[in-house]
């Protein structure tokens, strides 16, 4: 939304003009007669270049002061038949016996006019001279088919055209809720007069409170945005609000009016209009969409078919960029990665080459990295990060970047089980330059971070620790409603872990899941009652925490398509299912769901994780031979390759009481004489 | 047996096939709608009458000569009902008629009557030879001889006549000077090099040519009875309403002893303000006819249930019926005040305003709205307040040029009994809404 529009160049109070005024001549072959208004010649100019494009009305002749001629000779003009299409005239005021002449002959000889010019006819006449035009050619007038309207306001903005401000919002919270404040006290005095002047202030207005984390004040400014804007003949502001309201539809997860928004309102006007940025930027929207549904093939159809050919016709090279960067994306959720590291390798980075865009190849490069962090490769990922991401960082003296791409490194760190080193990075590489930024946000999310680690690492009351007194501070000061009730949720996990399910129970009941509620967003809240329903299994509530993982959790991943957290629900589901003994059922899920997503989603991790515990299953039911197989071939590779000794040594452990179960003592002895040596190794 | 006639069943069709510049050929055409009764109290009847035709008997008893105005506002219908003038005249018990249409054929610019006639001299010949009604070359010589003496031997237009004799090939007698005239009347409209030279030699030897003229309506008539064309001629000219200002003043009042000159009926297309010009345009003419517009409601505010069933035969035949929502088609007929091209231009509006395939109330509302904004660009407050106090009865000040200028321009529309309402577009606006309450804030 933040991007640069060029190639519509017309002003947007004009879209509605403009699109009556293609409705009445497309495929018109017969004299139509249509009046343009304007009150800025090179505006005019702008406007007729773009119909010349849009209705093929290249055929545009202009009366110059200069060179007498008669009205036989302009009606030849005008019915050049090596020309297709409507026909331009401008520069009536310049017909050298003046205007009143002019008109007084055109209207005289309006049936001649009519016969000559067998094409619509687009008169450019200045808004100040149409009157002359009603009163000194009456029945030419009489035969007009339509006034368009095309001059500026009174004060001249031509080289600026106006849109609606897409970037609005400071970056710095404090000055969003300032502006908040200002832009509500501004409408509780307006209330019931809000004028056309307006819309825009409504819209910055529904976009802060988006951004703050008010959805549903959001969308009752943009629905307030409709009306108003509703009442004009601006088209193009109109689908631009509607576009609004899908946004906050998509956050909500009401994702087919959101389509159908994007689909049956501003599609079509964005087409009739000829605004093909606008149109590829909203069915680029309807491909995110697509994408959040689950429906990839759609979603790649239309980057691949329907926007890259687009931005390459526009020379629009940024656009093109991130249009490939959503391909990759695609790609890598099918679990394509050889094919999103081409695209990201072969198509994004020269174009940000291209563009001398240090910052965007440096964040094109970070996402590299983490595909090869999805695909295991992690050294490489870890040499990427460090040697082609953070020097363009430094180079750009980007400490924030810079202090996020360090955040990477000790993501990926943690992920192969080093968490020292991975809090140590935290600790001296980013919380410093957080704080050096006064960054208080960045900070506490750190400081979050490193409560995680030191989750892992067992040291829970420590974590518990960060996470009342540093985190939540923070975040009520911020008023970040949906930050605090995500840490308070991370605090449930710990009491939890600890064994006090009571509290963690009241806290996602009371704290969590109610800012949730507030904010929409349903996914959030799914999954907080997922974590309900662990706890009730804790506590032994086994029949309801698979009845609200089944209705309460499943049906909202359905909707949202995502298929991620609707593998990790299944696979806790099938852990249910163990429990309570029903170990076909467990097994079916496993391998027919959990899976099978996993590996669509090229989530190796993951699927190794679900083969364990389908290895679990196998072992319980005394199919050694299976479980020993899937041990070894599809979980040890892949926790080698991820470098990930923690998983790595539990596995071991895992082979080994197979072993011993089969009575293979001596092998099991081994395998556990070395997951001890590499133990010690690590610690 | 032809077919009926079906309307546009599809709104894009409808869009393609509406042509605001087009006059329907009178009842000929399958979209006509009778409007006699629609228009209150006017009928074909008070022309008849005029021009001696007995309709029921079948007999003429025609003036000698006559010049008539046919009036009425711009888009009122006034080309369509002078052409079916024309066909129901022309007919052997009454009038051999010809018709002119003076906008097409000719150049309207500084036009004169010396123009028209010579045109219609020639549409004369030409429909005479048309129709095979032989005219004696001696009855011509007239004519031939204005046309040696004054063109031919003019030095300004001699290379013209000699163009225009070798143009006209071998043809002798009335087909020869039919063509030779036409060429003369062409060349009034796109001929540069000549135009005006012809036209000043017209001018100047005028009477010339009316006697040559006048004796060739003479011997036409005389011979027409035993030809089952008709009885007299009737010339009846269209798109002279287009004059305005000063050619309208010299055509319509100062020069008229011109057309005076050729002893014959006419009948006139004029504009409706003309009636109210003044005194000099009713001691010139006959008669006057008004058109009015098709009255939607009494002047006391009662249905003219005639008129809004003509007004919606007249929709249904360019839109069909079911592409309207309920409502709709009244909502643009009410807001026409019974015009019926304006009619026409609410219906292209709600096609451009309408966001789907059927005409909705949204898009009659914006049509509406649409041509609201036009009358906006052309009136002032002093306009808004003279109409509404029009429309709440008080007496419009008489010949007043603020009122013909409303007439002119249509904001202000006559109806039968020749009562006056602004358009009900107009009545929309908030400058009219403003200017009705401060007249009722003065009435207390």
């Amino acid at each position: 939304m933040s991007r640069v529009r060029a190639s519509w160049p017309l002003r947007s109070e004009h879209s509605g003009a403009l699109l009556r005024l293609r409705r009445l001549v497309e495929n018109r072959q017969s004299f139509v007669l249509c009046f343009l208004t304007y009150s800025d010649s090179a505006y005019r100019a702008t406007v007729a270049g773009f119909l010349a494009e849009l209705l093929d009305a290249r055929l545009r002749v202009a009366i110059d002061c200069k060179v007498r001629v008669g009205t036989e000779e302009l009606f030849g003009r005008l019915s050049d038949p090596t020309c297709a299409g409507p026909a331009q005239l401008s520069g009536l005021e310049s017909w050298p016996d003046g205007l009143d002449d002019l008109l007084t002959r055109l209207n005289y000889r309006r049936e001649a006019f009519a016969a000559r010019c067998q094409r619509p006819l687009l008169i450019w006449i200045r808004e100040r001279d149409l009157q002359t035009v009603a009163a000194g050619a009456a029945d030419l007038w009489a035969w007009r088919s339509g006034v368009f309207d095309f001059s500026l306001p009174k004060v001249s903005v031509r080289a600026n055209p106006q849109y609606v401000r897409t970037v609005p919002i400071a970056a710095d919270r404090p000055a969003r809720q300032q502006r908040l404040a200002d832009l509500q006290r501004y409408f509780r005095a307006r209330r019931s007069s809000l004028k056309a002047a307006d819309l825009d202030l409504l819209v910055e207005l529904g976009d802060l409170q988006a951004s703050l984390g008010y959805p549903e004040e959001a969308e009752q400014s943009y629905a307030q945005a409709l009306i108003t804007v509703s009442a004009t003949d601006d088209r193009w502001r109109r689908a631009l609000v509607q576009g609004r309201i899908a946004d906050i539809l998509v956050t909500r997860g009401a994702l087919d009016e959101a389509l159908r928004i994007r689909r049956e309102e501003q599609i079509p006007v964005y087409e009739r209009l000829g605004d093909v940025r606008e149109l590829a930027i909203t069915r680029g929207q309807i491909a995110d969409i697509l994408q959040a549904n689950g429906d990839l093939e759609e979603a790649l159809r239309i980057w691949r078919i329907e926007q890259i050919p687009v931005y390459e016709r526009l020379g629009d090279v940024r656009e093109l960029a991130i249009a490939w960067s959503k391909i990759a994306d695609i790609l890598i959720a099918r679990g394509e990665l050889d094919e999103a590291l081409r695209i990201r390798r072969e198509e994004e980075i020269p174009l940000y080459e291209r563009l001398g865009d240090v910052r965007e190849l440096a964040i094109t490069r970070g996402r590299i990295s983490d595909v090869l962090v999805v695909r295991g490769d992690l050294d490489e990922a870890l040499r990427i990060q460090r040697e082609e991401q953070i020097p363009l960082y430094e180079r750009l003296g980007d400490v924030r970047s810079l202090a996020i791409a360090r955040a990477r490194i000790a993501d990926v760190l943690a992920a192969r089980g080093n968490l020292d080193e991975a809090l140590r990075i935290r600790r001296e590489e980013e919380i410093p330059v957080f704080e050096r930024l006064g960054d208080v946000r960045e900070l506490a999310i750190t400081r979050g971070r490193i409560a995680d680690i030191l989750v892992a690492r067992g040291e829970l009351d420590e974590a518990l620790r960060i996470r009342r007194e540093e985190q939540i501070p923070v975040f009520e000061r911020l008023g970040d409603v949906r930050e605090l009730a995500i840490v308070r949720g991370r605090i449930a996990d710990i009491l939890e872990a600890r064994g006090d399910l009571d509290e963690a129970l009241r806290i996602r009941r009371e704290e969590e899941i109610p800012v949730y509620e507030r904010l929409g967003d349903v996914r959030s809240r799914a999954i907080a009652r997922g974590k309900i329903a662990d706890i009730l299994v804790a506590r032994g509530g086994l029949e309801e925490a698979l009845r609200i993982r089944r209705e309460e959790e499943i049906p909202v991943y359905e909707r949202l398509g995502d298929v991620w957290e609707l593998a990790i629900a299944r696979g806790r589901i099938a852990d249910m299912l163990v429990t309570r003994g029903d170990l076909d059922e467990a097994l079916r899920i496993r391998r027919e769901e959990e899976v099978p997503a996993y590996e669509r989603l090229g989530d190796v991790r993951s699927r190794a994780i679900a083969r364990g515990k389908i290895a679990d299953v196998l072992v319980a039911r005394g199919d050694l031979d299976e479980a020993l197989r899937i041990r070894r071939e599809d979980e040890m590779p892949v926790y080698e390759r991820l470098g990930d000794v923690r998983s790595l040594a539990l596995t071991r452990d895992k082979i080994a009481e197979v072993l011993e179960a089969r009575g293979d003592l001596d092998e099991a002895l081994r395998i556990r004489a070395g997951a001890a040596d590499d133990r010690v190794e690590r610690e | 047996m032809t077919a009926p006639w079906q309307p546009p069943r599809d709104i894009w069709e409808v869009n393609r096939s509406l042509q605001l510049d087009e006059h329907l050929d009178g009842d000929r055409d399958p979209r006509w709608v009778d409007t006699e009764r629609a228009r209150g109290e006017y009928s074909l009847a008070q022309l008849c009458r005029a021009l001696g035709v007995d309709r029921t008997r079948r007999r003429l008893a025609a003036p000698a000569h006559g010049y008539y105005l046919f009036c009425g506002h711009r888009g009122s219908g006034k080309s369509t009902e002078l052409r079916r003038i024309a066909h129901e005249l022309h007919d052997r018990d009454f009038y051999y008629v010809v018709f002119a249409d003076a906008a097409q054929d000719l150049d309207v610019n500084n036009l004169r009557y010396q123009d028209v006639l010579l045109h219609l001299a020639s549409t004369l010949m030409r429909q005479l030879v048309d129709d095979g009604i032989h005219v004696d070359e001696v009855h011509l010589g007239r004519l031939q001889e204005w046309f040696t003496e004054r063109v031919e031997k003019t030095t300004s237009t001699r290379d013209f006549a000699v163009e225009a004799k070798a143009g006209v090939g071998g043809s002798v007698g009335l087909p020869f000077l039919a063509k030779l005239f036409a060429q003369i009347s062409t060349a009034f409209k796109t001929n540069t090099t000549y135009k005006e030279e012809l036209r000043t030699t017209l001018r100047n030897h005028f009477s010339d040519f009316a006697d040559g003229f006048n004796h060739l309506i003479t011997v036409t008539e005389d011979t027409l009875p035993g030809t089952g064309k008709g009885v007299r001629i009737l010339f009846v000219i269209d798109g002279t309403d287009r004059l305005g200002g000063d050619d309208a003043h010299a055509f319509f009042a100062a020069d008229v002893h011109q057309l005076q000159q050729v002893r014959a009926l006419f009948v006139y297309c004029a504009p409706v303000h003309l009636a109210y010009e003044g005194a000099n345009v009713g001691q010139n003419f006959s008669s006057i006819f008004r058109l009015p517009m098709i009255k939607l409601l009494n002047s006391d505010g009662s249905l003219h249930e005639e008129g809004r069933t003509a007004m919606e035969r007249m929709l249904h035949r360019r839109a069909a019926a079911e592409l309207f929502d309920a409502g709709v088609a009244d909502r643009l007929i009410e807001h026409s005040g019974g015009h019926p091209r304006d009619l026409l231009r609410l219906l292209l509006n709600a096609f451009k305003h309408a966001e789907h395939d059927r005409f909705d109330d949204a898009s009659a509302h914006r049509a509406v709205r649409e041509m609201a904004a036009d009358y906006r660009r052309i009136l002032n407050l002093d306009d808004y307040r003279l109409l509404a106090a029009i429309d709440a009865g008080q007496p419009p000040p008489a010949g007043s040029e603020r009122s013909r200028n409303l007439l002119y321009n249509l904001a202000l529309l006559e109806y039968n009994e020749y009562f006056w309402r602004s358009h009900p577009v107009i009545r929309s606006t908030e400058e009219y809404m403003a200017a009705k309450d401060s007249l009722s804030g003065s009435d207390e």
